[in-house]
């Protein structure tokens, strides 16, 4: 797994909060939620391969 | 290299959006606030001057600025050179071209007015001016509230947004 993903998700989770932080206090909270929303779903789709992975070397090392 | 060019590039886009953005409200109030002045002007014309539209909106072309004027100047010829077209038509034609920052709502409210433009007596038109100064003021003392804090989050709306398309395209 290249590391790179792991600061990615990071800089993705930092800037949402931020975006979430400055949607709410304008007072548009709907965007707030989808901007999170958004930013969840994008991080899932990154790391769903690698989770399916984790799984697979899971079961080849307990022989299931 | 190119993916620094790249996020240069994005980071100047969103960045710009938000400046943008941020100042598209002022226009607005500007310009909202310029209708006003134009409107107030149309009304003495019309009490006092006895005025045709067409002379009345040339003066109004010359006695305003921004955008505006050019709305009035080209209603003014619009109607000096009209061949059939009602008063109202000539109107939106002027509004629909003209570069002002105006939003949806004040559009509907300067589209009524112009639906009374050369309609009935002097006090129907200085009723339907009246009218659309009233939601003028109250419309520029709420844009001017909420402004200040809206210029802020566009702004930084846009150094995030950017930030974080940048980020996600790494």
């Amino acid at each position: 797994m290249d590391i790179s993903l792991l600061f990615q998700i990071a800089a993705v989770g930092i800037l949402v909060t931020v975006l979430n932080q400055v949607l709410k206090n304008g007072g548009r909270d709907e965007q707030a939620t989808m901007v999170t929303i958004a930013g969840i779903v994008l991080v899932l789709f990154w790391i769903v391969g690698h989770i399916a992975d984790l799984f697979a070397h899971l079961r080849t090392m307990f022989e299931l | 290299m190119f993916k620094l060019i790249g996020t240069i590039l994005i980071m100047t886009g969103s960045v710009g959006f938000g400046v943008y953005f941020s100042a598209k409200e002022s226009f607005r109030v500007q310009d909202l606030l310029e209708f006003k002045k134009a409107l107030l002007i149309l009304s003495s014309e019309i009490e006092y001057m006895r005025a045709t539209l067409s002379e009345a909106c040339g003066n109004i072309a010359k006695r305003t600025g921004l955008g505006i004027s050019g709305v009035f100047a080209s209603f003014s010829h619009a109607l000096a050179n009209s061949e059939g077209e009602t008063a109202y038509q000539l109107w939106r034609n002027a509004i629909d071209t003209g570069k002002i920052f105006i939003a949806a709502e004040d559009r509907a409210v300067l589209d009524d007015f112009g639906k009374t433009i050369g309609y009935l007596d002097k006090q129907m038109q200085k009723n339907a001016i009246e009218y659309a100064v009233r939601y003028i003021d109250e419309k520029a003392a709420t844009l001017q509230k909420q402004s200040d804090k809206n210029k802020k989050m566009y702004r930084s709306l846009g150094i995030i947004g950017g930030l974080l398309i940048a980020v996600v395209l790494w």
